[in-house]
């Protein structure tokens, strides 16, 4: 490739791809059912794996009225950290149970912390229904049983 | 075809077109327009062709502005608009240093525009007078006169001083809006997770940046110079004209919380908030039901039980029996005089009076360095210091190798890089946790007790935690 054709392809790159922070960015999910609540951390850190990493990724400690947790390989966590790859689709999987049947579950971000993104969907993996995190920032429903989510992080 | 406006009264038949210039009956209000078209047979249409519109000429009428004064702020709020015919639709807020703005908020700067009803306006200049006008819109366009007020922004002092709009407690508040004075909710439950705001102004007129500013806090009712912990605040804004300094943290159910503020000018001369003595600080009860605490005294030799330490009965430690994959491996061990509580450890207790013992007659510890041993699996931890400890601050020992930091230890696998803490039967029975390095930065509470978790059994753990 010649040096116009490669200028011409790290423009193109640095216009496609969203300008992440250096080190990344990081956003938290509380979901809160009656007066308990769990905070999830989600994100995506320079020098973290997508896998379960010790410096960034925590095990859920779960009880009483509400379990909210990522689903990952390793188990059940509260915080996940992935790679810092802004060309890639990353994606956190969400399971929320609570004992509380038929109270309302709310599950809250702030879209504030999400602007280092370029999309990123809340999906409600129940009803297919898919939500914009940075248009809106929360959502709800009436607790039923295990109700399942994904986040997904688009270049 | 024909046109009328009572559907009784038509106009001339004329040839059909698809527009129409049509005079209304006068006055403003909901007009309807009829209309009827006739067909090349000479057929008129039988079903009623119409439509309406509300025609409004008079602008909304005004209610009032109110302006509130805080430090290098203003928060303004409005009400009483109404607009009778088409309803107002939109606000516009206008701004001006010099004068009232113009009638209909045609001068001076807009800095909101939309439904809202109230704005608060940043970053402005103390000592400044400012001027506002907010205007309605009504759906149909028009603009009110507008309602007026102005206030002045008073003065920051020299030094240091509390913010214009801090009440209650001076120098804090509580992230989450409550009274600043305790750690209750709405409906006065003791709350463990909290997030109180340790704030106050620097002035240096001469603009210098200060050598510090920083927050002193004890938990003793008769503290002496030593007995002080200190944090050096985060400060934004302009020192010349008044740089807001600020620090966040939990706060432990201690006897007792007080602090000051202090500051270190550029040219070495130290001021101080309050001038002398402490401000008593939040009441900060226990959880109802169980909570988890810790001792930041020396206890070394007293061999104190639960009733002692806590004013519980009974007091439980967590004994790990080693690595767990889905559940607790241990067991609660009843604390007594013969395995008394210590520093560092953690615990649970069930509340019995509203906030711990002071145990003043303690001294702190007084070694920069307090090592705790962990076993593998669950262990519950307390902060050994009266002051806040950083975790990305504490080393971890592995055997007897070399003292490696938190994060290290935890990007080892050797411990599960979190800290738990339980929220209390009022609200759900649940734990949180705080990374080092997450958002907030994990910190260690004195008189609070935390889970952590050591993610190896092939050598002894030791943390190390020094005072920060």
């Amino acid at each position: 490739m010649g040096r116009k054709g490669l200028m011409i392809l790290i423009l193109t790159l640095v216009s496609i791809y969203p300008a992440y922070a250096v080190d990344g960015w990081e956003a938290n999910l509380t979901v809160t059912i009656s007066t308990a609540d769990n905070k999830l951390s989600f994100g995506q850190r320079a020098g973290a794996a997508d896998g379960i990493d010790g410096k960034y990724d925590v095990p859920a400690l779960l009880s009483g009225d509400i379990r909210a947790y990522f689903l990952t390989e390793k188990g059940n966590y509260w915080r996940d950290i992935k790679s810092l790859t802004p060309a890639e689709t990353k994606r956190w999987d969400i399971r929320v149970e609570s004992p509380l049947k038929g109270k309302i579950i709310i599950i809250r971000w702030n879209p504030g912390n999400m602007t280092a993104v370029s999309v990123i969907n809340l999906i409600d993996r129940s009803s297919g229904v898919i939500m914009d995190m940075k248009a809106i920032n929360s959502c709800s429903y009436q607790n039923n049983g295990v109700r399942e989510f994904s986040i997904e992080v688009r270049p | 075809m024909q046109f009328s406006n009572d559907n009784t009264n038509w106009s001339t038949a004329e040839t059909f077109s698809t527009s129409k210039a049509w005079t209304l009956t006068s006055g403003d209000g909901t007009k309807t327009v009829y209309a009827k078209l006739k067909d090349k047979a000479g057929n008129w249409s039988d079903t009623t062709i119409k439509d309406t519109i509300i025609l409004d000429t008079i602008s909304p009428s005004d209610g009032t502005l109110s302006a509130t004064a805080s430090s290098s702020q203003v928060s303004l709020s409005w009400s009483g608009f109404s607009d009778g015919t088409s309803g107002v639709g939109s606000y516009k807020l206008v701004y001006s240093a010099s004068s009232i703005p113009a009638a209909s908020c045609s001068s001076g700067t807009q800095i909101y525009s939309g439904t809202s009803t109230s704005y608060t306006h940043t970053e402005l200049t103390n000592g400044t007078t400012y001027y506002y006008r907010v205007c309605a819109i009504d759906n149909a366009g028009n603009t009110s006169t507008g309602a007026i007020n102005s206030v002045i922004l008073p003065p920051i002092p020299e030094g240091l001083s509390k913010l214009q709009n801090d009440i209650g407690i001076e120098g804090i508040e509580r992230e989450d809006g409550g009274t600043d004075s305790n750690n209750l909710d709405s409906s006065g439950k003791p709350k463990v997770d909290i997030t109180y705001i340790f704030k106050i102004i620097f002035k240096d007129s001469s603009g210098n940046q200060p050598q510090y500013v920083r927050l002193y806090m004890t938990q003793r009712n008769n503290p002496t110079t030593g007995n002080f912990y200190t944090v050096d605040l985060t400060c934004t804004g302009s020192w010349a004209s008044g740089a807001t300094c600020s620090y966040s943290t939990l706060l432990g159910p201690a006897a007792k919380h007080k602090y000051y503020f202090e500051a270190k000018l550029a040219n070495g001369t130290i001021v101080r908030y309050l001038t002398t003595g402490e401000i008593d600080g939040p009441v900060v009860e226990l959880l109802n039901g169980y909570n988890m605490v810790g001792v930041p005294r020396d206890l070394s030799g007293a061999n104190m039980d639960g009733a002692a330490a806590f004013s519980s009965t009974p007091t439980y430690r967590w004994v790990s029996n080693g690595l767990t994959t889905d559940s607790n491996k241990g067991s609660y061990v009843t604390v007594d005089s013969s395995n008394p509580v210590k520093s560092g450890e953690g615990y649970f207790i069930s509340k019995n009076s509203s906030t711990l013992p002071e145990l003043g007659s303690f001294s702190d510890i007084s070694a920069t360095s307090y090592t705790i041993t962990l076993k593998p699996g669950w262990n519950v931890i307390g902060n050994p210091y009266a002051g806040n400890v950083k975790l990305s601050g504490v080393k971890v020992q592995k055997g007897n190798g070399e003292l490696v930091t938190w994060t290290e230890a935890a990007t080892n696998s050797w411990v599960v890089n979190a800290i738990y803490y339980y929220k209390g039967s009022d609200w759900g029975s649940i734990y949180t946790f705080e990374s080092a390095g997450g958002n907030p930065d994990a910190t260690l509470v004195p008189w609070m007790g935390y889970w952590i978790y050591v993610n190896k059994a092939d050598d002894t753990y030791r943390l190390v935690i020094t005072r920060q």
